[in-house]
Parts: C-alpha cells; structure tokens; sequence
C-alpha cells in the first residue's frame, strides 16, 4: 500500500482551534494547524480586530499585507471582548473545541476566563498553549515581548553586527517566526498526548527562551568558556573561510567546511595556499581568518558571481550569490520547486504566500481558504457551536458580535 | 495521574548530521522519543561526521555537537560493510521514524532510501530534510546555514543600509528548519494514528528560509520592489530600532498607534505626541529620519535597564541589547528555568539550554549527555531482538563499533 497524496493536508481534519492570538507570532502558528487541515476560529476584538489588519505600510484591498500573509485558512468571529455576556459565549465554544491558543499579556487570560485552570474545567480534553514574551516567572515576565526586543534582550542581536558598529536587527522576524514553529509543535504534542490519555494539557511557549536555544553553534562554546561571542559581520565564528566576498559583478558567500579546504584551493587555482601553515588547519584558518581574507578577496574579483556559481558547483565548494527577493523569489528553481502558492481574496485579489512548509515530495499543495474579513464567520461559528438564531440576532443587537466593515487604517 | 512522555516508545533512527537534522532529532528526544544516532566508523563518503566540528573543545569533545545532541543514543556501525546492510533493514524493521539530511541520492545508495525503508515497514514515517527540495535547477546542491541565509534573501535585509549583507548571529536556516522538521514527525505520527501507515515527509530548508522573510512578504508580492536592509530599523514601523544608551544600545519603539503617547512621554518629548508629521504610523515611517534625529539623543541620559523599566512600564516594548552572559546568566532565565546542565562522561558538567516548550503534565526532560560515539551500540542492537552472540559476532568482525564507555566513567544527566 502507499500513501495518498493529501494525507499530510488532512492529518488536523475536524481538529477546532479557538485562536485568540494577535500580531505575528500566534497568528503565524495557528496559520500552520489551518494549513494540516484544522478549523480555525480567529476570535477578534470588536471594533478593530486583530491589529495587524491595520499595522504596517502596505495595504491592499483595505487590509494590511502582514495580516494577509498569516491568516490565511482561518475564520474571523469578532465579539466584543469586554461584553459581560462574553465570558458565557467563550465558555460555550471552549466547551467544544481541541485547542486554545492565546498571546495575551499575564493576567489577561484569566479576566477573559480563558487561562487554563477556568478553560481547562469547562472542557479537561483542551489542548491550551499561552506564547508569552518572558515566561510567567521572573522580573520580565509582565514585560511586553516583540520580535526586536527579544532578538535584543536574548544575545541574538549581540552577535549580529559588523565589528564595532551598532548592532543589527536580523532582516526577518527570527524570534517571531521560530516560536510559532514551537507552538504548533506543542499543540501537536498535545494532540498526540491526549489520543493516550485522553485529556489536555498546559503549554507555554516563552519566545525568550526560544530565542536562548537558536543560538545554536554559539552556545556549546559560550557554556564551555564563558566568553561572550564577538560579531564577526558576515564571517562564520568557527570555519574559515566562510564569508561574503566581492566578485567582480556583485557579491557571493563562500563556505568551506574543514574538510573542503584543499578542493577549494585547488578550485580556485591557488594550491600553494595548501602549504601555507597559517591555513593548515581549521583552526589555523579561523586564527588568521582576517589575513586568510585578505588573501582571498582580490582572487574572488577575478570572476562573475555566475562564474563562481559554476566553478564551485564542478567542486562541490559551497557558494552562492547573496540574492535579492526579487532574485530568489523570481528564479527558476522556486518555480519549480512549487514553494511558493497563491491564494484569492475577496478584497485584497490574487495574493502571493509561502506554501505550507512540511511537503508530501511531488505535492503541490492547495489553500483552501483567504484570510478572513473581520467577523465574516460570526454567523456561521455561533450556528455551529448550537447558537440559535434568535441568540445570535440578540448578541448582533446587544454588538455584542461585530461585522467589519474595511478597517480604517488611519487608526489612533 | 501519572502520565508518560508524549513520544514515549517512539522509536527514531537518526542518520542526520551538523545542526538542523540533529537539532530536530533532539526536541523529540526531549518528549521521550528514543532517537538512536546511527554513525559510521570509518567514515563514509557523503556521509560526514559531526562529532569534532568547530574550534572549541572540551576534553577533545565539541560544545557544539553536545548542544544538538542530548538525550539520544549512539549506535556505531562500519557503513561500508555488506553485512550492515541487513543489520539495518532490521532496525528499519522495527523503527517509527527515520531523519536523514543526506544530499540526493546518498540515502538510497546507502540502502535506507525512502521506497526501500517503506517496503520494509509500512507504518515507517520517513523524513528528509534537503536545502532546495526535490525539483528544480538547484536540487543536487548542498544546503548549509549560510548558503540558505544568502541565497533565501535573508542576508539582503539584514544589515546596515549603506553596508553590505550581514550573515546573520545565530544560526535562523538550521535553527528553523529544525523546528519545522520536528513539526513535520509530529504531523505524520498524528496521521498514522488513524491511517496506520506512514509516509514520506519532506522539509526543504530554502523554503523554510521563505517563511521566515514573513513580514518583508506581503509588500514584496504586493509591490514587485525588493525590500532594503535598515540596520536595526523595522522596515513596517517607526520609531522602532536601537538606540545607544548610558552603557550600551538598547531596541524598541512604536509597532502601535497606542504605543505612540507613552514613547514620547517617557522619553520626555511630549511636544512630539501632537506633531503631524508623526501622526500614524505611514506618517513616522515616512519621516523616519526626521523623527530618529529628534529621539536618539534622548536616550544617552539613561542606562539600559533604566529604559526598560520605564518603557515597560508604559507598555512600551523596549529591550537592552545584551550579550551572552547578560542573556544567560541573567534572574530571568534562571527564574524561568531556560538553562540546565548534564554530566558527560568526558566534558564533565556542560550547560545547555532547556527545552523551550512548557508542557503541565508531562515536561520534557534532559535524562543524558550526547553519546559517546558507539556508547549504546549493544543496547541499541539487544532491544532491536539481536542476540547476544550475533553483537559479539558483529563487533568482532568491525561491523559495529562498542564504544560504551567503562563502567566507572559512565555518567548519566539528571
């Protein structure tokens, strides 16, 4: 027997997540179960919503491209958080779902009545998982945690910078990005767990800490010496020569792990290289890797990017152009490779996105679902939870549930 | 109620090397999984070893590798030899999961490519981790953490705007990837729940490294114009960057129309609140430069922890810019547990990072030290149902490496 092709896409079928997370982090996740086939209810906030539908500086169709770009295969229910009926109408859906996921600041959760002792009693099969900035302990745990502040306060950002200048944000939302991967990771523990027990559990997902393990390769040596890492710019800490170099059209990033060092010099038509005792070794390489540089640099301007690209190949040398978006996301492989998808928006168009990560070989994969307007599924969720009409006519009265109309982005 | 890991009696053979593969591996080590490292000695051509690699070292073994590694066992086996075949489609017989991050074509000539391994056991979920996936001109490449941040457009943006593409600090291709790829077996043993059988699940790292540009997405396909690196600017928001303070830089700003009042009160500038030129958020990103010249000077007067304080305070996000030992040897992490330590047998107690993800009921936890190369080689054989002759017989003729270490040597985590 072999598997079907869509079976990764259905693997989260008839999984419900109530999903009251905002900005990127928890939206990115809940983007990922939406993607496994789970249905996911995206509580808002009545008036505005989620206030990424309004963040940033691009818009399309009145909705801000950041919310369009993680939200979509999900289903907007906007209710007005603060409402005194509220509480019973959460408990009515939690009563009913696999999953809740909040990023809300400590001690919110448990004014909503959805923090884990409340949620847990009214349904002990939830699945529940806070992402919080700090973790719930400690002097920072009531600091508010983003992307930037965590790059900055967990040491990433300490190591990224060129020699004595100010530090550098990393271009994209690392600390954003891989702590959504962990919290779908610790929603799919949950789920895995509880077919044995047959009850939830409580997750956290502090982005600090997650942040603390991708440091990665510079972590074994920081606890083995206690030294703090020095930024070496675009150079590689512990292999040499591994770098951006100046070509003579551009630029190109070279990587020459231990064990590739003579078939580099011999690539490059510089075998003498290989007698010099400075560059014996790895570790000599990384000793004198300025001096190392310093030799190499004026040999890499002798050819084109593309020239490099092809001699390397032949080597088997790591190298590549430093591309561009447009470069990358344009080139032929990505259109081969089927990793990018697009998806139909009844406001924003035909929009771009990142298919889903984790790929059957040979499978496209399909979207089936836009990002949501702000409470397009009031109706539709309530009616499926048993709200009657007659209910969910008096919660629209009461504005207890809100439509949105485009959000004004001009918001104070 | 006592309750059993997640991954309790999952078994994952582990035949990835460097740091994605075995970063991966590790988080379901970490939930219970017995993940079994499979090494050769000698090497094998494709298939490099992981165990000596960078500058530092702790009684000849590698921090790094001990970082990726924890809470697994080795088996060490001459991947050359005929005989090894069989020893492996037996391990493949009974296995739950099997990763490898060989390039194209390593892993079927090893004889554990993914038709093989599904015709021995069907319930097998198998994962491939490859840097630029299966199609397409690149497919043959070698995908390391660099090569993806270059190629993948994240190097573009990170950066000072005049200055050149900056690789970034920690290591986001392999690190992402990891995460994802732990996701991916998560996946797979949730659909073989109902199904019973396994599959073949890839993570190619160069479209991980896609995801991650997130926020640069958006108005990249909405605008066709490629994003410019800002140094520690947000390209999306204004104020919102480092700033040199008293003793160091710290970051934050404004991502929040609400957050704009606050910023400019605690800064002491509450003349700015009602400016128009930085009335929204389109309005301060449009001046950015305007605005940072007016708020920069403002931030020498304090020290860092002084700015976060306050900034917290007001709701504002705002963090200092801390080196290693700031992080990690900081109240907070040590208040939250994010830091923990193993006894290995030769490097003695080593530090690592606890595992970032909380679980009520059934936390992960850190039981062992990297392996030895070879250390659990019989253990691993004699739960596989090889018979104790058979080991003796198979470590005799060189096919399998027993590298436990003396009794007296041993040591085993917390």
């Amino acid at each position: 027997m072999t598997t079907t092709g869509g079976a990764l896409r259905t693997v989260l079928d008839g999984i419900k997540v109530l999903d009251f997370t905002r900005d990127m982090v928890g939206p990115y996740a809940t983007m990922v179960l939406g993607d496994f086939g789970a249905d996911v209810i995206k509580v808002e906030s009545a008036p505005r919503g989620d206030p990424h539908r309004t963040g940033g500086t691009h818009f399309l169709g009145g909705e801000s491209v950041m919310f369009l770009n993680w939200n979509r295969e999900k289903r907007s229910l906007c209710l007005d958080l603060r409402a005194p009926e509220t509480r019973a109408l959460l408990h009515r859906l939690i009563a009913d779902v696999d999953v809740l996921v909040e990023n809300f600041r400590p001690q919110v959760p448990e004014r909503m009545g959805i923090d884990w002792p409340t949620a847990s009693a009214v349904n002990p099969r939830l699945v529940h998982v806070s992402i919080t900035g700090f973790g719930s302990d400690g002097p920072w745990s009531h600091r508010p945690g983003t992307d930037v502040t965590l790059q900055a306060m967990s040491g990433v950002m300490s190591v990224n910078a060129e020699p004595d200048r100010l530090p550098l944000l990393i271009g994209v939302p690392f600390a954003s990005f891989t702590t959504a991967q962990v919290a779908v990771q610790s929603v799919l523990f949950g789920l895995l767990q509880r077919q044995a027990t047959g009850v939830g559990q409580r997750f956290e997902v502090p982005m600090l800490g997650v942040m603390i393990a991708s440091l990665g390769t510079r972590l074994g040596p920081y606890f083995a010496t206690g030294e703090n890492p020095v930024p070496t710019g675009s150079r590689h800490h512990q292999v040499a020569p591994m770098q951006v170099f100046r070509t003579a059209d551009g630029l190109g990033f070279v990587g020459v792990s231990h064990d590739k060092f003579e078939r580099f010099c011999n690539a490059i038509g510089r075998p003498e290289l290989l007698e010099d005792p400075r560059f014996a070794t790895n570790p000599d390489r990384v000793e004198h890797a300025e001096e190392l540089a310093a030799v190499l640099a004026p040999v890499f301007l002798e050819r084109t990017t593309q020239q490099w690209v092809r001699l390397f190949e032949d080597a088997a040398v790591a190298f590549s152009p430093v591309n561009t978006f447009s470069e990358i996301l344009e080139s032929d492989h990505v259109r081969e490779s089927g990793f990018l998808t697009t998806v139909e928006h009844p406001k924003a168009g035909t929009i771009r996105q990142v298919a889903p990560l984790v790929r059957i070989p040979g499978e496209q994969a399909a979207i089936r679902r836009p990002p949501p307007l702000l409470g397009e599924h009031n109706e539709e969720v309530l009616r499926e939870f048993g709200f009657s009409a007659t209910e969910i006519g008096a919660l629209a009265d009461r504005h207890v549930l809100h439509t949105g109309t485009a959000p004004d982005r001009r918001e104070r | 109620m006592n309750r059993r890991p997640a991954l309790h009696g999952i078994r994952v053979l582990d035949f990835t090397r460097a740091m994605a593969g075995p970063y991966g591996t590790q988080v379901l080590a970490d939930f219970g999984a017995d993940v079994v490292r499979i090494e050769s000695v000698p090497q094998v051509d494709g298939v490099i070893s992981d165990r000596g690699s960078g500058v530092t070292k702790i009684n000849g073994e590698s921090p790094m590798f001990m970082t990726y590694n924890r809470n697994k066992r080795s088996l060490c086996l001459d991947l050359r030899a005929p005989a090894t075949r069989a020893v492996l489609d037996r391990l493949i017989g009974s296995a739950d999961v099997l990763v490898q991050n060989f390039r194209p074509g390593v892993a079927e000539r090893m004889g554990i490519g993914w038709e093989h391994a599904h015709e021995l056991n069907e319930r097998l979920i198998y994962v491939s981790i490859n840097g630029f996936g299966t199609k397409g001109p690149w497919r043959d490449r070698q995908g390391i953490d660099v090569v993806i941040q270059a190629m993948s457009g994240v190097m573009s943006v990170t950066g000072e705007q005049d200055g050149d593409p900056v690789l970034c600090g920690a290591p986001v291709a392999d690190f992402s990837t990891a995460m994802v790829q732990a996701q991916g077996v998560l996946l797979a043993l949730l659909e073989r729940s109902v199904s019973g059988v396994g599959q073949h699940v890839e993570v190619p790292m160069l479209a991980v490294a896609f995801s991650s540009l997130a926020h640069h997405l958006g108005p990249y396909f909405a605008t066709g114009t490629d994003p410019v690196r800002r140094g520690s600017g947000h390209s999306q928001f204004a104020p919102f960057q480092a700033f040199r303070t008293a003793d160091g830089y710290g970051i934050g700003g404004v991502t929040r129309e609400r957050q704009w009042a606050p910023f400019c009160r605690v800064i002491g500038m509450p003349e700015l609140i009602d400016d128009p030129r930085f009335a929204h958020n389109a309005d301060r990103v449009a001046h950015r430069e305007e605005i940072v010249a007016l708020v920069a000077p403002r931030f020498p007067a304090r020290t860092s922890a002084a700015w976060e304080e306050a900034f917290a305070e007001a709701g504002v996000p705002f963090g200092a810019v801390n080196s290693f030992s700031q992080a990690l040897e900081s109240e907070h992490a040590d208040a939250n547990d994010m830091i923990t330590s193993v006894d290995h047998p030769l490097a003695g107690p080593f530090r690592m990072v606890a595992p970032p993800l909380r679980l009520s009921a059934t936390p992960a936890r850190v039981r062992r030290a990297a392996p030895l190369l070879g250390e659990h080689s019989r253990d691993v054989l004699a739960d596989a149902g090889f018979g104790a002759d058979e080991i003796d017989g198979l470590v005799a003729d060189g096919v399998v490496v027993d590298g436990a270490p003396l009794p007296a040597a041993a040591g085993e985590g917390s």
